[in-house]
């Protein structure tokens, strides 16, 4: 348990400390800015510098201000605010790798976390501006989540529901069969790629919108996401309760349990499905990862404003919330983990032998 | 028993189609860029083309849509795809490979003797447990989107490559580590290893026989990730197949330039294509068909060849096999693709015949710049060229010629050329100071190619009849030219 938590937060410490990797990389002063007065002599910088704590005036001459490491940007949106000030700038120096610099970032980066910041998103027209996410991100999870729950969910009814047919029709089993063998081997990329493809011929051919393939506002598409992140975890499900519920079925309890004039649906509900369970949990963490991954590449290409494709959005210049985003993404896949392991716990029938 | 002959032909055939289509992609790969119907270098480049348009023949840039000389339409640069994702087979398929057998290269051994000797197999275990918790796209998306902004594009596709490998290093390691471990406890391993065999000795010797296939399959299904993480990583616009910066939208504020691959490498052209789904969806389309058909071949090779080693009896064949060199019809067959392959290398010392644009000359693509040019100058012009045409025409109407000879263009040492009106422009003057037409006013102003614009001008006759005569302008305001006349 203990090294299951560990490996959690492993994983988001990591993905955290990787999607900032960029702030190794400094070619500005982390600790100094140029600050440049209105009125040259009527105010001392000194004076001005007086009211910030941590800053600390180096050279009054050339408004050489020290201020605390790695706060440059923070100091720099805070002192041009001042109505003394006419002009501040960062200190342009060579590029060069800065270890501590990287640190100070993920540490002040986890601190804003837990004061509910999330990182920034800066659009194109307005390059100047860095919008906090926060306001968004509680509507991008809903978007995010509104499909990926349901589509999860129906990847396993619809999982069982499958290999339940191909095993009461076996000419439905084969056909079967070989489509999911070719959905495994189709990329997400280009099942979305033919969807959107085929809208696109249906509305030329109907003269009308008969599917939204793309966000617009607030008109988000639901069918062609919904569809691309369910089909190929169906897949998944189909494949391993098919091997599951055919092993299943040849059990001498099953013949055993039909003999004593148990219903079909009975002996389905209450043996099968509860013998299985051990194979849903051991293949649900795969689902869930290929939900995911498909669930972001939807986003992509459908341009949804949710947790995996705002960054890629045309309309974004940068984004600095992406870890916080994926780490989001990364928490639903650790907690299925966690899940996993709970009903594994309470609801797997032990078969071990006892001495 | 007929069924069951039945069936084992058929998996024969199926298992021997697989094989064929693996030696396709692998010939596809390989001949890629010799069977490209066209160029993929600078003077293949098809960025201008004619079509009809409402009825009208009009020149149009690229990208353009599948036809019959472009089956699968171009790009923004006028590059057919065909050609190039035929050319960037070698790139995508070679890069996938590559990290595929990095990974087995660095797995295998860290497994094995993981696995063997018991050493470390809880640190891969570990890391394998990390790296799998969650999708490898949740990895390298932020961490590369994040580079991307600080590095140059060489080191961050490097970087990427090097990801890619790392990633999928302890996941096959640990399948191997576990492997290796259950055939360790075997008898014969025991007694190798109490005969004084070393740890390599007995993975070479005793543990690798046993698990080649098994290596064989894992390598397969690695390779399908690997390609599926290259297609992943594309949309989310990470690849690594660089090129050039083209302009997509140079009047959009920032202007929008793409990187587009020069060698066709299919995750570029994903990348591309999935950022122009909406306007120019055939661009993704055929890249992500491309991808996707490479992997269904893989992945149908995968399956048949399990199937083959499941049930070996099926596929072995009851006539007695001749050695090569004396099997006269393989020989044959294996002489027909050496000379296949050869003369496709030698064709390819030719310059394929340049079916794109070879009806338009360096001429008409500089008339359609400058009429591109033109009708951005349009807006602005328009009330200039109207004034000026205007004065021209009152000018002629009251019979100053002195004063419209500053209006006209003058070609340098023609400084004297419009002292007098030369025979076209005295017709209008005639008609004019006759009274027997009047100036009304001016039309429309559009481009006419050349730099030129037309500026229609309105007459009436004394009859009462209307003509239109028409004053060819050009930038900064200037009358080059006057078309039509009295009773044209």
């Amino acid at each position: 348990m203990l090294k299951g938590l560990l490996i959690g937060l492993a994983v988001l410490l990591g993905i955290l400390m990787i999607g900032n990797l960029d702030k190794i990389f400094i070619n500005s002063a982390p600790d100094r800015v140029i600050v440049t007065t209105k009125k040259v002599g009527a105010v001392s910088l000194e004076k001005i510098m007086e009211k910030y704590e941590g800053t600390e005036v180096y050279e009054e001459r050339f408004g050489l201000v020290k201020v605390p490491y790695g706060q440059v940007n923070r100091y720099v949106q805070l002192l041009k605010e001042d109505k003394d000030i006419r002009m501040v700038s960062k200190i342009q120096i060579e590029p060069k790798l800065d270890f501590k610099n990287f640190v100070v970032e993920v540490r002040d980066q986890l601190v804003g976390y837990t004061e509910g910041e999330f990182g920034t998103i800066t659009y194109r027209n307005r390059m100047d501006r860095e919008l906090p996410i926060d306001l968004q991100l509680g509507k991008m999870v809903k978007r995010s989540f509104s499909y990926l729950i349901p589509a999860i969910l129906t990847a396993i009814i619809g999982g069982f529901a499958l290999a339940l047919l191909a095993i009461w029709m076996p000419k439905v089993g084969s056909l079967l069969d070989k489509f999911n063998r070719l959905l495994l081997a189709m990329p997400d990329f280009l099942i979305i790629a033919l969807m959107q493809a085929i809208a696109i011929l249906l509305a030329i051919a109907s003269g009308k919108k008969v599917l939204t393939i793309m966000q617009f506002a607030d008109n988000t598409p639901f069918l062609i996401p919904f569809l691309a992140i369910s089909l190929l975890p169906t897949a998944l499900m189909y494949g391993a309760f098919r091997i599951a519920v055919t092993r299943e079925w040849d059990e001498g309890y099953i013949k055993t349990a039909y003999a004593k004039g148990v219903s079909r649906s009975r002996v389905i509900l209450v043996h099968i499905l509860r013998n299985v369970t051990e194979d849903l949990l051991a293949v649900l963490p795969r689902v869930v990862s290929v939900a995911i991954t498909s669930l972001v590449v939807a986003e992509v290409m459908c341009g949804v404003f949710g947790l995996g494709g705002y960054a890629i959005n045309p309309d974004l210049f940068k984004v600095t919330s992406l870890p916080a985003t994926c780490a989001i993404l990364a928490c639903f896949g650790l907690l299925t983990h966690v899940l996993v392991a709970i009903l594994r716990k309470y609801l797997v029938v032990k078969t071990k032998e006892v001495a | 028993m007929v069924n069951l002959q039945k069936a084992a032909q058929r998996d024969r055939f199926q298992y021997k189609l697989s094989w064929f289509l693996l030696l396709l992609l692998v010939f596809v790969t390989a001949f890629g860029s010799v069977l490209a119907p066209h160029g993929t270098t600078v003077k293949y480049k098809m960025t201008y083309d004619y079509q009809i348009i409402d009825g009208e023949r009009k020149m149009v840039s690229a990208p353009f849509p599948p036809t019959e000389k472009f089956w699968l339409g171009t790009d923004h640069r006028g590059y057919d795809l065909v050609s190039l994702l035929l050319n960037g087979a070698k790139f995508t398929i070679g890069f996938a490979l590559l990290i595929t057998i990095l990974r087995f290269c660095i797995a295998l051994p860290l497994g094995m003797y993981a696995g063997t000797s018991g050493r470390g197999k809880s640190m891969i275990h570990t890391m394998q447990m990390v790296l799998t918790a969650v999708p490898a796209l949740l990895i390298i998306f932020p961490m590369m989107y994040s580079l991307y902004q600080v590095m140059s594009k060489d080191d961050a596709a490097l970087l990427l490559f090097v990801m890619m490998v790392l990633i999928g290093v302890f996941p096959i390691a640990r399948q191997f580590a576990d492997r290796s471990e259950f055939f360790s406890s075997k008898l014969f391993v025991s007694a190798s290893r109490s005969m004084g065999a070393s740890t390599p000795r007995i993975i070479g010797k005793h543990l690798f026989p046993h698990l080649r296939p098994e290596i064989l399959f894992a390598f397969l299904t690695d390779f399908v990730q690997v390609l599926f993480l290259i297609g992943q990583l594309a949309v989310v616009n990470i690849f690594l197949g660089g090129g050039e910066e083209v302009p997509i939208d140079p009047d959009a504020k920032p202007p929008i330039y793409y990187l587009l691959t020069t060698s066709g490498e299919w995750g570029a052209m994903i990348a591309y294509g999935s950022k122009m789904l909406r306007n120019y969806p055939w661009i993704l389309l055929s890249s992500a068909c491309f991808m996707g058909a490479a992997i269904l071949i893989i992945s149908n090779f995968s399956d048949q060849l399990q199937k083959r080693l499941q049930r070996p009896y099926l596929y072995t064949s009851q006539k007695a096999r001749k050695p090569l060199m004396e099997n006269n019809k393989r020989l044959a067959a294996i002489a027909i693709c050496c000379l296949v392959g050869l003369s496709l290398i030698v064709w390819n010392k030719y310059d394929p015949p340049q079916m794109a644009g070879e009806k338009i000359t360096t001429d008409d693509i500089k008339r359609f710049k400058e009429m591109k040019q033109q009708e951005a100058y349009l807006n602005y012009y328009t009330p200039k060229f109207k004034e000026t045409a205007a004065l021209f025409m009152t000018n002629l109407t009251q019979d100053r010629w002195q004063s419209n000879e500053v209006l006209i263009f003058k070609e340098k040492g023609q400084e004297n050329a419009f002292t007098t009106p030369p025979p076209a422009y005295q017709a209008w003057l005639d008609a004019l100071v006759s009274k027997k037409y009047f100036f009304v006013d001016t039309g429309d102003v559009k481009p006419a190619g050349d730099g030129q614009f037309s500026v229609k001008i309105k007459i009436k006759r004394t009859d009462g009849a209307e003509e239109e005569w028409t004053v060819m302008m050009k930038v900064p305001n200037y009358i080059v030219d006057i078309k039509g006349g009295p009773g044209q």
